[in-house]
């Protein structure tokens, strides 16, 4: 099959992409002072002024509040770049394409890969915060890197659809972008999915609400409902499939497209 | 249906005792979208809203550029091809279909052997690295881990003539600096099938020289050339088939 051949020689190449992702961070903030942390004060700002306004506004201590806020917001923030950039994934890789022609694959570990190394930053604030202000449980912790792995494989199947399409019609990167924006007030990032009462069944249609709380949910001491993982394993075969069956006829045209 | 067979397109000899390079009938055609057309609502409204443009759609299709029409020939192993041709005759495609970045729009390809492609040698040059840092980064591009890279360092340095500039950052380079960097590490690992577009001159007067030379052995090393050039003299001299191109068909082949 064309894909996992793509897949194997893409993995092949991990020297490649694990290298050029981690130049892209370098290369983006060579000359901050604060680098990557940048990213990490923004939604520190945000949790330090709408963390007390929301936690008196919902009714819920604070601590228990600003906890989940902070992991929301910096998983969120990870979820949500990485589907930003996906349908430039080609776009700026348009040398390689017609010059060298690589494995697609090669471009989306990279730019997953590199989206990761952002996220592995906002650890730092995360572990310590959940040390300090959370409620954490062994078995529960140890579904993190299971979360992250499901998100991360669903990403991968995206965002070789998104990318091509992306090529083709240069009005996906808007379009991308606003529905992110909307998706981020209708998730149960800053406010709690109980609190939509009777409707709380509507939020499992969201596929960015169980990705999030596979990632989430293990730093807040609880084990995520198993329909998450099911709703995203299903995803993943879906993203899959889509994939085998379109990456001939993408394949062969993402370059017609540049 | 075609498809390139091999497409380890990264340098080092396969040992594959058939290299071959085969193309029949090979028609790229590139669909040219205006502004306009490359709008997603335009294709949803011309698609499914207004019945009416769908047929003018069909009719007058997206104009299209035929940048490669109807290229036929077959390479061996000792064969050096020559193309030969104006601007825009269709040489650089020609060499991306072969390296199979464009997929034929009809026609057939065949490519056996390990591929390098000597177009655009310093992409991914990144200008805050260090020269010797953009060693790895274009060697991993070509398909090199530090691991197998490391035994030719030295010799890449050494040719570059860099000195001690190796390590500062490629941006402190002259323009003729990193392009000799570039071309020393292009030159440095065989592979079974070269593609070159335009022989590559750089540097001064002695070092042009000696580049020539390491081009030459280099291209001695592969099994097959594909050189695309305007130099007419320079073709004679180095390649034993000669295609000339205009207007993306051959219109005549030695």
């Amino acid at each position: 099959m064309e894909l996992l051949q793509d897949l194997r020689l893409g993995l092949e190449r991990h020297y490649l992409w694990v290298y050029m992702g981690w130049r892209d961070i370098y290369r983006r903030y060579l000359r901050s002072f604060l680098g990557p942390f940048w990213l990490l004060i923004n939604s520190l700002i945000l949790v330090a002024v709408m963390g007390p306004l929301y936690s008196f506004l919902f009714k819920i201590p604070m601590a228990n509040y600003l906890i989940y806020m902070i992991t929301g917001m910096l998983t969120w923030q990870f979820i949500s770049q990485t589907f930003t950039e996906m349908p430039n994934v080609y776009i700026t890789n348009a040398g390689y394409i017609t010059d060298v022609n690589l494995p697609f694959s090669v471009y989306h570990f990279q730019m997953l890969w590199r989206n990761l190394i952002i996220y592995g930053n906002s650890l730092i604030i995360i572990i310590p915060a959940v040390a300090i202000l959370g409620h954490y449980k062994l078995h529960a912790i140890v579904l993190f890197p299971i979360g992250l792995l499901l998100v991360l494989v669903n990403a991968f199947f995206i965002s070789f659809l998104i990318a091509a399409f992306g090529t083709r019609f240069r009005d996906i990167t808007p379009i991308t972008a606003s529905v992110l924006q909307i998706t981020f007030f209708v998730t149960p990032i800053f406010w709690k999915k109980d609190m939509v009462g009777k409707y709380m069944d509507l939020i499992n249609l969201n596929p960015f609400y169980h990705m999030l709380e596979v990632i989430r949910a293990p730093f807040l001491g609880y084990v995520p409902e198993p329909i998450s993982y099911v709703y995203l394993t299903i995803m993943a075969l879906v993203g899959f499939l889509m994939n085998v069956w379109s990456y001939h006829y993408l394949k062969h045209r993402v370059a017609y497209w540049l | 249906m075609s498809g390139p067979i091999i497409t380890s397109n990264t340098g080092w000899p396969t040992g594959f005792k058939m290299t071959e390079v085969t193309l029949e009938n090979v028609t790229v055609e590139f669909p040219v979208y205006d502004a306009r057309r490359k709008m997603l609502m335009t294709s949803l409204i011309k698609r499914y809203v207004v019945g009416g443009i769908i047929k003018r759609d069909q009719e007058h299709k997206t104009p299209s550029v035929t940048a490669l029409d109807d290229i036929s020939f077959s390479l061996h192993e000792g064969d050096k091809l020559a193309i030969t041709g104006h601007n825009g005759a269709g040489k650089t495609t020609l060499l991306r279909t072969i390296l199979g970045s464009y997929k034929p729009t009809c026609g057939r390809l065949v490519t056996r052997g390990s591929i390098i492609s000597m177009v655009g040698i310093s992409l991914g040059f990144d200008p805050d690295a260090s020269g010797y840092e953009n060693i790895f980064i274009r060697g991993a591009i070509m398909g090199f881990d530090r691991k197998r890279l490391r035994p030719f360092l030295d010799e890449i340095c050494d040719f570059s003539e860099l000195g001690s500039y190796i390590h500062l950052p490629v941006r402190t380079y002259s323009s003729g600096m990193s392009m000799r960097l570039a071309f020393s590490i292009a030159t440095t690992v065989p592979a079974d099938i070269v593609l070159l577009d335009e022989w590559l001159s750089v540097g001064d007067a002695s070092f042009s020289k000696k580049a020539h030379e390491r081009l030459e052995h280099f291209i001695a090393k592969a099994k097959i050339l594909v050189l695309a050039t305007h130099n007419k003299e320079l073709a004679d001299k180095v390649c034993n088939h000669f295609i000339e191109m205009k207007a993306g068909k051959i219109i005549s082949r030695s």
